[in-house]
C-alpha cells in the first residue's frame, strides 16, 4: 500500500512538503537553524537543491568558523607573527572586511573579537573595569594587521585574532542561494523560486515569470518582535536580502544602564543608545547585514544613517 | 547626508564584487567540446570537419582556450568561366608548367581523389600524381565546375585572457592554419574594460595575420591565357591588419546588447589563383580563358549589433551586420535565433539572410575588343549575391554538466551568375562536457 | 518603541533603474552561455568559416572566418 510517508533517508537535513509545489528543507549550521524554501514541482529536484545548500553551508562553516582547529582562521590566529598564505576566497573576504573597516571609519573591525573575553553578553554578568579594557585595546585594530591582497597573504601581530563571525553567515546565505540557482539551472528547473534563511539572515530569488501566471507571488517573511503584544508584521519580499543586527537577548543591564552587545573597537565599551535590533532589506543578505551592523555602530545616529542611505529598514 | 549614500554605494559594490568573484572561483575548471560537421552542396563540394575545443578557467579568473580543427573538402567548384552553348574544355589556368603541352587542371591541388562525382562534368585526364596532365570538359548549358577540387586543412588556435585589475582584462592569442597550398598565421591582442559596475564593457582588439598562398602549378600571371599559360612565381602573400572596437551593455537582468565596429586592411595577393574568366571575341564566341586579377589592397569596415534577450525562460538572439569596402562591396546580414527551453531539452530555430552588392571589378566575361581592365574577377562570390539559411538546433542536457546537440541547416545562394545558385545542407553534432 | 516599516518590493522591472544594468546577483540568466556573446564559439566558428568561403564579407562579431585559402 502506498502512503504518503516521510522518507527516512539518513540525511543530515530534513525535507517536508509545506504547500503546493513548495518544499522546506532544514538543517543546522553556523549555530543556527537553517531553512531552505523551494518552489518547484518535483520532490527529487527539491532534495538535490537542499543537499546542495547543505553542502555549501557546511563548506563555509568549516572553512571560516573560529571554533575549528584545522581551518584558515585557526592558522591565521595561531601564526605567531609569521606570514600566512591565503586562498582566493579568503583573500576576497578579507578585502571586503578591509573595505568595511574603511567605510565605518574603524568601527567595523574583524580583530575586535578578543573583547569577548571580557564582555560576556550571554550570562548577563558584570561589566569589566577600565583597566581590563585598557589591557585589551593594544590587541585590537585591523590597521595593525598587514594584509597583502596582491600576494594573498596576511601578517598578524602576536596575540591578535580575527573573527569573520560578523560577515560569515550573511555571506553563506547569499552564496548558498547562488549555488542553488546554479544547481537549479543545471537541473533545468524552469520556474524555480528559492528562499534561504540561516537564523534570520535571509535572501530569496524572484520567480521567473510563469507563462501561465499573471503575476508573481512574493515570499512573506514574518519579523520576530520583542514586544509580544504587538503582532509580528509580515514583509513581502519578491527578491533580495534581509538581515537583522542585534538581539534582544544579548545585552547587559547594569546599574540602570543597558549595555548593548555591540562594542566599539576603538574604546572597548559598548556603543551607547544603539537600538535593540535593526532589520534592513537590501539587494543581498550580505548588503542588508552590513548596513544593519554599520547602522547599529552609529548608536544614536543609527536611524539617521539608515534614512540617509536610502534603505528599507525597521528598528526595534 | 551625501556621506551615507556614498558609503552605501561603496558597500553595495564591495558586496557585489565579493559575491561575483566567488561564483566564478567555484565553477567547473575544464570544459571540452567536440563537434563534427558535415557540409554538402548539391552536385558540388562536400566537407567534413571535426573540431575539439578545450576551455579552462583558473581561480584567478584567467581563461585559456585551445581549439584544433581538421577540415577535409572535396568535390566540384565553379572555376569562374561563363556558361556557354558550346562544349568547353579546360586545362590549367594556374600557369605552372608553361613549357608543358598539357598542364594540370585548375584546382587540382592533390590528386588523391580520382573519383568523378559530378554528373555535369566529364572528366578526362590521366591520373599521374602531382603535376599530372589533365583536362576536363563541360557540356553546353552547364555551369563550368572544376570536378576535382580537394583540400585538407588543419587549424589550431590558442587564446589566453587574464584580469589585470578588477575592471581590466587583457587577452592574447594566436592561430595557425595549414593547407597543402595555403598557410596562415595570425596573432591578436585585446583589452577589455568594465565600467558602470561591470554593466558596460569596452573591448579593444587588434589582429595581425599573414597568409602565404602557394598554388599548385605556380601563381598565374595576371590575365594570362589558358592557351598560353605563364606563371609569375611560386608563391604570393598578403598581410591583414584588423581592429575591432566592441561595446557590450547589460540592459537588465534579462537583456544584453553588443555594438561592434571593425576596420580591416589587407595588402598583398587577393586573387584566387584557380579562378578564370571567359574571354569572348567580337562574335561573342569563346576565344580563351584568362586568369583573374584582383586589387592588391582591400579596406573593409563593418558595423555589427546584437541583442540577446531572455524572456519566458527562452532566449532570443538577434544580430545585424553592415559591411562596406573599397571594392564597392556592401553587405547586410540579419541573423535570428530563438532558443526554446523545455526543461532538459532546447530547440533553437535559426534564420539568416545575407545580401551583398557586387565588387566594382566583378565581370561575367571579358571581351577581346575591349581594353583589358586593371582588375577583374568572375568569381560569383564577388557578384551580387543573396544567401538564406534556415535551420534548427536541438540540444539535450544529459546532466552531470554534459550536453549533446544536433543541428541541421539548409543554406541557399542566389546571384547574377548561374554559378551562384547553390544549395547546401549542413549537419552537425556537438558534445560538451565540463569536468 | 518606534515602528517603521517600509513597503518592500524590489522590482525586477528594468524601467525602475536609473542606469541600465543588472546587479551582480541578478545575473544568473546573463551568465548562461546562450546569453553570452561568444558563448557558442564552435557554432560561430563553423558558420564564420562557411560564410567566409561563400560570401565576400567576414568578421563583424569578431575576427572570425579568415585564415584559409577558400576565398
Amino acid at each position: 500500500m502506498k502512503t504518503n510517508v516521510q522518507t527516512t533517508k539518513n540525511t543530515p537535513w530534513n525535507i517536508t512538503k509545506v504547500g503546493h509545489n513548495t518544499w522546506r528543507g532544514s538543517f543546522s549550521s553556523m549555530a543556527s537553524p537553517c531553512e531552505i524554501l523551494i518552489n518547484c514541482t518535483r520532490r527529487q529536484h527539491a532534495e538535490s537543491l537542499v543537499e546542495c545548500a547543505y553542502r555549501e553551508a557546511k563548506r563555509i562553516e568549516s572553512k571560516f568558523s573560529r571554533y575549528q582547529e584545522d581551518n584558515i582562521i585557526f592558522r591565521i590566529n595561531n601564526s605567531q607573527g609569521e606570514w600566512v598564505s591565503l586562498d582566493t576566497e579568503t583573500t576576497e573576504i578579507l578585502k571586503f572586511a578591509d573595505q568595511l573597516f574603511q567605510v565605518s571609519e574603524g568601527l567595523f573591525d574583524i580583530s575586535s573579537g578578543v573583547l569577548r573575553r571580557i564582555w560576556n553578553f550571554q550570562t548577563h554578568s558584570s561589566i569589566p573595569t577600565q583597566g581590563m579594557i585598557d589591557n585589551m585595546l593594544p590587541l585590537i585594530g585591523w590597521d595593525k594587521i598587514t594584509f597583502d591582497s596582491d600576494n594573498q597573504r596576511i601578517l598578524l601581530p602576536m596575540g591578535m585574532e580575527i573573527d569573520l563571525g560578523g560577515i560569515g553567515k550573511e555571506y553563506a546565505v547569499d552564496l548558498t542561494l547562488k549555488k542553488i540557482q546554479q544547481m537549479s539551472d543545471s537541473l533545468g528547473i524552469a520556474h524555480g523560486s528559492y528562499l534561504v534563511n540561516f537564523g534570520g539572515d535571509i535572501v530569496c530569488s524572484h520567480k521567473t515569470k510563469d507563462k501561465n501566471k499573471q503575476s508573481e507571488s512574493p515570499w512573506v517573511i514574518g519579523i520576530e518582535t520583542i514586544d509580544s503584544l504587538k503582532t509580528a508584521p509580515a514583509i513581502e519580499l519578491v527578491a533580495g536580502g534581509l538581515a537583522t543586527s542585534g538581539d534582544s537577548r544579548r545585552h547587559i543591564d547594569h546599574e540602570d544602564k543597558r549595555y548593548s552587545h555591540i562594542v566599539n573597537p576603538k574604546t572597548g565599551w559598548p556603543i551607547e543608545h544603539a537600538p535593540h535590533s535593526v532589520t534592513v532589506i537590501a539587494n543581498t543578505c550580505l548588503e542588508a547585514g552590513m548596513l544593519a551592523t554599520l547602522a547599529s555602530l552609529q548608536g544614536r545616529d543609527c536611524e539617521n544613517m539608515l534614512i540617509d542611505s536610502n534603505t528599507c529598514y525597521w528598528i526595534q | 547626508m551625501q556621506l551615507a549614500k556614498k558609503k552605501r554605494w561603496i558597500l553595495a559594490s564591495a558586496v557585489g564584487s565579493l559575491l561575483s568573484t566567488q561564483s566564478r572561483a567555484y565553477g567547473a575548471d575544464w570544459q571540452a567540446e567536440t563537434a563534427y560537421r558535415y557540409y554538402s552542396e548539391t552536385d558540388r563540394v562536400t566537407a567534413m570537419e571535426p573540431v575539439l575545443k578545450l576551455h579552462k578557467t583558473e581561480s584567478d579568473g584567467s581563461e585559456i582556450d585551445f581549439s584544433i580543427a581538421y577540415d577535409s573538402l572535396s568535390g566540384a567548384s565553379p572555376n569562374g568561366a561563363a556558361v556557354s552553348d558550346e562544349v568547353q574544355t579546360f586545362t590549367s589556368t594556374s600557369g605552372a608548367g608553361a613549357a608543358e603541352t598539357t598542364t594540370a587542371a585548375s584546382g587540382y591541388r592533390s590528386s588523391r581523389d580520382d573519383r568523378d562525382d559530378d554528373d555535369d562534368d566529364d572528366y578526362e585526364g590521366d591520373d599521374e600524381y602531382g603535376g599530372g596532365v589533365r583536362e576536363y570538359t563541360v557540356q553546353p548549358g552547364e555551369i563550368p565546375l572544376d570536378p576535382d577540387f580537394s583540400d585538407d586543412r588543419l587549424s589550431i588556435s590558442l587564446q589566453y585572457s587574464t584580469p589585470a585589475t578588477r575592471t581590466i582584462t587583457t587577452a592574447i592569442g594566436g592561430s595557425y592554419s595549414s593547407e597543402s597550398d595555403y598557410l596562415s598565421m595570425a596573432i591578436n591582442g585585446g583589452l577589455g574594460l568594465s565600467f558602470n559596475r561591470k554593466n558596460t564593457q569596452l573591448g579593444l582588439n587588434l589582429s595581425l595575420a599573414h597568409d602565404e598562398n602557394t598554388p599548385f602549378g605556380g601563381v598565374p600571371t595576371r590575365f594570362s591565357k589558358m592557351s598560353e599559360p605563364s606563371s609569375s612565381g611560386s608563391s604570393e602573400s598578403k598581410t591583414i591588419v584588423e581592429t575591432l572596437i566592441s561595446v557590450t551593455q547589460i540592459l537588465s537582468p534579462n537583456a544584453v546588447v553588443q555594438l561592434n565596429y571593425s576596420a580591416g586592411m589587407s595588402q598583398g595577393y587577393h586573387t584566387d589563383p584557380y579562378k578564370i574568366i571567359t574571354l569572348l571575341d567580337e562574335n561573342l564566341d569563346i576565344l580563351d580563358y584568362v586568369a583573374e586579377n584582383r586589387p592588391d589592397q582591400r579596406t573593409k569596415h563593418s558595423v555589427f549589433s546584437a541583442l540577446k534577450y531572455h524572456a519566458f525562460g527562452d532566449t532570443i538572439d538577434l544580430s545585424y551586420r553592415y559591411m562596406w569596402d573599397d571594392w564597392a562591396i556592401t553587405s547586410t546580414t540579419v541573423d535570428v535565433k530563438y532558443r526554446l527551453n523545455l526543461g532538459n531539452v532546447f530547440i533553437q530555430p535559426h534564420y539568416r539572410h545575407y545580401h551583398q552588392e557586387a565588387a566594382n571589378f566583378y565581370v561575367t566575361q571579358l571581351h577581346s575588343t575591349d581594353d583589358i581592365p586593371d582588375h577583374a574577377s568572375a568569381d560569383y562570390r564577388l557578384g551580387t549575391l543573396t544567401s538564406t539559411t534556415y535551420g534548427v538546433k536541438v540540444g539535450l542536457d544529459l546532466g552531470k554538466q554534459q550536453e549533446i546537440s544536433f543541428r541541421v541547416e539548409s543554406f541557399q545562394q542566389e546571384g547574377e551568375s548561374a554559378a551562384a545558385n547553390l544549395d547546401a545542407v549542413i549537419s552537425q553534432i556537438n558534445y560538451k562536457v565540463a569536468f | 518603541m518606534k515602528w517603521l516599516l517600509y513597503v518592500v518590493l524590489i522590482s525586477q522591472i528594468t524601467g525602475c533603474a536609473l542606469f541600465p544594468g543588472a546587479k551582480p546577483w541578478e545575473r544568473h540568466h546573463l551568465a548562461k552561455p546562450e546569453m553570452t556573446f561568444g558563448g557558442d564559439e564552435i557554432n560561430d566558428g563553423f558558420d564564420d568559416h562557411v560564410y567566409f568561403s561563400k560570401e565576400a564579407s567576414s568578421g563583424g562579431r569578431g575576427f572570425g572566418g579568415g585564415g584559409c585559402g577558400c576565398n
